[in-house]
């Protein structure tokens, strides 16, 4: 069975047991190659959804406020940011029908020659290639909250690509080359909290940025008050980001947030042992602490 | 807004290095501020009265004092606001004598431009002041103690001694606890029972202690003042009003099973009463074990009881009652020896612990006093005593010194030599440590009257020939291996937390060590206290205690309730933190965080009727220590006193 | 400050000194007269744990050309666990702001009890020092006239 007829199968039956009153899910889009996220909310609408390797948006963002009974179809990014929701009590899991699907990697359509593939929205082997950074550096585990598992089981074709790489040619550089760097990639910055907007867990109710009392930053699109947010931004997410990449594929000048915050990552788990978007129970790193941890830099 | 700045000479402990008088000049002209004087000293009198003054004459709303650090005059000028019916938190010091003028006297010049940078950050802080306000909490006198050891009992009997009422909460059947099983206290032999008793028996009678044997705390919650607590009274199965305490049920049951409290020397029946001196002197019937439970045959207790006390069908009771204070005095266990291979895993017959030996050397215990070996009935004639098992070894994940150990130990062997005067004692030990009053002495004259033999060095391995024991070791001093041949060894087990003390912590919502006893609010100065404020600690829960200081503990415990209780309520801390509801996520990051425990869930209604959960604070807990605040990921939480916006504005005001 | 001036550039760094153990340090250092250069400008706060790390981005926006953080020993806070969760995020704040090129020395933290006043001292002698030689921070530091004329 092709992974589409399984996924509508499924959610059919859902509503029809009366499981789910809503299921959030994607959609072809509009354009060739691209999918939209869409809800339905009743039975005959089942057709609409489909997956394939397009499929990007995290999903996870539609779960916040008070929920009715939803079922979600989930992908690796969005069953780790759901861990994070859930952390967090933003959603209720007795609320929350999770349909998990082993998630094969999205491609990037800025890496596939897409033209010269034919159209269609069934999953098909892109190439380990063209799947987006955040895709090759996957482990495939997903973490175990999920009520049901659509898809064949994936076989890495190819190991998992170091993802600190980048991190680590980073460190290489002096710090006035970092800085420069950053300095660069922030400039370009317009404030459009593009990446707020679509971050899972920027759930609060009142931005930081929104604020005028304190403010807390400034609202110029000033260089330094743009390197201010967004480090800003990475002291927010730090310990609680699942790395979903959301940030930087939807920022319209392309700051790579992923080489910014996969740091912070790459920290915590070598500090803490801590790795996010696992285990709902665990407490973030931020919000705990041992005795015997480490303080290298204090003195 | 209209401030005022009062800059102080101290004399001439700040003007001999900042330019007062320049500075009060140009301070005058900074944003919002009304007026600024210097003065001789600000905190005497006419200093006082010239802020007095000032506030009258140009209605001053907020004052700074520039003068020496807040923590010696942040009071006296908050008494002064109070005094004008100013709300005493409108007020802001600039330490420019501590952190200005007394550290940069070679610097004249950048002192004074240092003493304005403070100035105006103060400045800058008291704009974003607000009025706060102490609320106040009525409190619940009565006081609960959990655990009936002679910690607890000493707790309960100085609080009602007081006149206040106290609820004794004890696990097993009867009060007394570990003291209860030993046979002599170090270093003055006294009789522990002889000792304990009286206590147990004033507990007992005390008008004002409610004792609930046999029973558990289910549940707690509320805070300092008012806790609600749940008991669980298991079911004895015995009417405690019509009971006697004749015992015939006990001697009747056919059953018997290993008793706990002769640590398996010796057996009890399925109804019993631990010991003789039990109190309450009622039995229980211990329904895992009763043949009418298991089977539904037997019956026997209920027929041969003369006051038909016997009520097989009793249920457990729930007991919920209000406290305004909880003293944890739930004590320890020992450590289990078959983790220790090179001591035969627990299974060589005639290696027993050291409790076990107390029972054995006691007159009432299983034995008559009779310290014989239990394979074959022997009276022993040569004993190693092992110390440290379980206890300052890594490998077994015990670091720390049990501490009594090295005093029983040493106890033990004097025993053995007073009840066997021709038996041979030899202790192999690590250190011997004798803190304590006529401790050392006491170790001494067992090695010199009692002619025991001590032998630094661990044991390395122990196993059976024939019917005795080889004890392998080597002994460090004369840097030979030992080989030596014992009727009995007896292992000095170490003092471990209690083994559930993980779920007793999380039911308590308390913290515990890193060894797992209950960690207190501070190691030097605050030894009974919990960081939960109400929540006091006595005895070995804290970590591993002899006798007296198990007692001491009790008292200050005990004092710590009392001077809670001769409060007429309780006031809250004025610079504490608050939620803003209307922002707040219900993420509860800050509820994990929180050292105090102060942050609870609450559920709240929005304008648009939909209930949603956020944070709320608890005002008598909260210490103001703001880990919340920096932690909140919506800052939707604040300091009072110490506020996002007024950290924000002195940061800004340079 | 003026902080345009090479030549009367003074470095400016802010300390954030918990009340209970450091804040004291700081004051037992004037005490005992100990000199030590006038660059400090302390924010006291109850604890280390109320330092969120953002206050340590603003300082660097607002012109500061170091940062101090400081409270009790681990084991001694004064709330018995604050200080652990600021080491957690101290240690994070310092690796990214070196990510990002900022120099190390502009960003210090220190565990300094209530008796040593030496080592406030010392701290703050150490980096008045280095981030002289460093020369005033220039990264993410708001350039304030460029807002005025904004306004």
């Amino acid at each position: 069975m092709d992974i589409n007829s399984e996924l509508q199968k499924k959610v059919y039956k859902l509503f029809e047991e009366g499981t789910i009153k809503r299921f959030i899910g994607y959609e072809k889009g509009s354009l060739p190659y691209k999918t939209r996220p869409c809800i339905i909310t009743k039975k005959e609408d089942v057709n609409r959804l489909i997956f394939d390797q397009f499929c990007v948006n995290n999903l996870s963002i539609y779960l916040r406020g008070d929920l009715e009974k939803t079922g979600i179809l989930a992908n690796m990014c969005t069953l780790k940011s759901i861990v994070a929701l859930l952390q967090g009590n933003q959603v209720k899991p007795e609320n929350l029908y999770i349909l998990a699907v082993n998630c094969p990697g999205m491609v990037d359509p800025d890496k596939a020659e897409l033209s010269s593939l034919p159209a269609q929205t069934k999953l098909m082997p892109f190439g380990y290639k063209n799947l987006y950074d955040k895709c090759k550096a996957c482990h495939h585990e997903l973490p175990k909250i999920y009520q049901d598992l659509i898809g064949e089981e994936i076989s890495v074709a190819c190991e998992p690509v170091d993802e600190y790489a980048f991190i680590k040619d980073m460190e290489k550089l002096t710090q006035d080359e970092r800085w420069k760097f950053w300095e660069k990639q922030f400039s370009k910055c317009i404030r459009c909290y593009a990446c707020r907007n679509v971050c899972p867990i920027c759930y609060c109710k009142e931005c930081m940025v929104d604020k005028a009392n304190p403010q807390w930053v400034s609202k110029l699109n000033q260089s330094s008050t743009n390197e201010y947010y967004n480090l800003m931004r990475v002291i927010h997410v730090m310990g609680r980001c699942t790395d979903c990449g959301e940030c930087e594929r939807v920022c319209p000048v392309k700051i790579p947030y992923r080489k910014l915050i996969k740091k912070m990552e790459k920290e915590i788990k070598e500090l803490y042992g801590y790795v996010p978007g696992k285990d709902p129970k665990e407490l973030p790193p931020l919000s705990t602490f041992k005795e015997e941890d480490p303080e290298k830099g204090i003195k | 807004m209209r401030i005022g700045v009062f800059i102080c000479h101290c004399g001439t402990n700040i003007s001999g290095v900042v330019d007062v008088v320049k500075l009060a000049e140009s301070i005058s002209h900074y944003p919002g501020v009304v007026i600024s004087k210097e003065n001789k000293y600000m905190c005497s009198d006419p200093g006082q009265n010239l802020i007095k003054s000032a506030v009258k004459e140009y209605n001053l709303d907020r004052i700074v004092v520039a003068s020496c650090t807040p923590k010696l005059h942040e009071n006296t000028f908050r008494a002064c606001l109070e005094d004008l019916g100013l709300n005493p938190y409108m007020l802001e010091i600039a330490n420019i004598r501590e952190q200005c003028s007394w550290v940069h006297s070679d610097n004249p010049e950048l002192a004074t431009k240092k003493a304005e940078d403070l100035i105006k950050m103060a400045i800058a802080r008291v704009r974003f002041a607000k009025e706060l306000t102490c609320s106040k909490v009525t409190i619940e006198r009565r006081a609960l103690v959990i655990g009936g050891g002679v910690a607890g009992i000493q707790s309960a009997l100085d609080i009602a001694n007081a006149g206040y009422h106290v609820t004794l909460v004890e696990r097993t059947p009867s009060i007394g606890g570990r003291m209860a099983q030993l046979d002599k206290t170090f270093p003055t032999l006294d009789c522990s029972a002889c000792i304990l008793t009286p206590k147990m028996v004033e507990a007992n009678r005390h008008h004002l202690i409610k004792i609930l044997t046999y029973s558990e705390v289910e549940e707690v919650s509320g805070f300092v003042g008012s806790f609600e607590v749940t008991i669980r009274m298991k079911s004895r199965s015995v009417e405690m009003k019509k009971c006697t305490g004749c015992g015939m049920c006990q001697s009747k049951c056919p059953v018997k099973v290993d008793s706990e409290f002769d640590e398996g020397l010796s057996k009890r029946r399925a109804i019993y009463m631990p010991f003789p001196q039990a109190v309450p002197n009622i039995p229980v019937i211990d329904r895992a074990n009763c043949r009418y439970f298991l089977e539904k045959k037997c019956g026997v207790c209920k027929k041969v009881c003369p006051s038909d006390a016997i009520d097989y069908d009793q249920e457990d009771t729930i007991l919920k009652e209000k406290f305004g204070s909880i003293t944890i005095a739930t004590g320890f266990d020992l450590f289990d020896h078959s983790a220790y291979g090179e001591y035969g895993y627990g299974k060589l017959k005639n290696v027993i612990t050291s409790i076990q030996y107390e029972r054995l050397v006691n007159s009432s215990g299983p034995t008559g006093g009779h310290i014989i070996r239990p394979s074959d009935g022997k009276e022993a004639k040569k004993v190693a005593f092992i110390s440290c098992v379980g206890s300052r070894d890594n490998k077994m994940g015990k670091p720390y010194c049990s501490k009594v150990c090295c005093m029983y130990t040493a106890k033990h062997a004097l025993l053995l030599k007073e009840h066997v005067p021709d038996a041979e004692a030899y202790i192999f030990y690590i250190d011997i440590r004798a803190a304590g009053k006529n401790y050392e002495e006491f170790v001494y004259r067992v090695q010199e009257n009692y002619r025991v033999k001590y032998i630094r060095g661990r044991v390395s391995k122990i196993f059976e020939e024939g019917d005795n024991l080889i004890v392998r070791g080597f002994d460090t001093l004369s840097g030979e291996s030992i080989e030596m041949e014992f009727d009995l060894v007896v292992l000095a087990v170490g003092v471990i937390p209690r083994k559930d003390s993980d779920s007793f912590a999380r039911m308590l919502n308390i913290s515990l060590d890193a060894n797992h006893f209950v960690g207190e609010l501070h190691p030097k100065l605050a030894p009974v206290e919990k960081n939960t404020p109400g929540i006091f600690l006595s005895g070995s829960c804290q970590y591993p205690r002899d006798i007296p200081e198990s007692v001491a503990m009790a008292g200050a415990a005990a004092v710590k309730s009392l001077s809670l209780f001769a409060k007429e309520f309780l006031t809250s801390e004025p610079m504490i933190s608050e939620v803003n509801t209307s922002i707040c996520t219900g993420c509860l990051n800050c509820k994990n965080i929180c050292p105090y425990r102060a942050i609870n869930e609450e559920e709240i209604k929005d304008l648009d009727g939909k209930i949603r959960i956020v944070a709320k604070v608890n005002e008598t807990i909260c210490r103001g220590c703001g880990t919340c605040v920096a932690s909140c990921p919506s800052q939707c939480i604040n300091l009072k006193g110490v506020s996002n916006e007024q950290i924000l504005a002195a940061i800004e005001a340079l | 400050m003026d902080n345009n001036n090479q030549q009367t550039w003074e470095p400016k760094i802010y300390a954030f000194l918990c009340n209970w153990c450091s804040y004291e340090g700081a004051d037992l250092a004037g005490g005992g007269r100990r000199i030590y250069p006038a660059n400090v400008r302390i924010i006291r706060v109850p604890c280390s744990g109320r330092i969120d790390p953002v206050f340590i981005l603003k300082s660097f926006e607002r012109g500061a050309d170091g940062v101090l953080v400081s409270g009790c020993h681990p084991g001694d806070c004064h709330y018995t666990e604050g200080n652990y969760f600021a080491r957690r995020k101290f240690v994070l704040v310092k690796k990214l702001l070196e990510y990002v090129g900022i120099e190390p020395e502009r960003f210090q933290a220190r565990w300094i009890s209530a008796s040593e006043a030496i080592k406030f001292v010392e701290t703050v002698k150490e980096m008045t020092e280095n981030i002289r030689k460093l020369g005033p921070n220039t990264k993410l530091v708001k350039n304030i006239k460029e807002e005025i004329t904004c306004q």
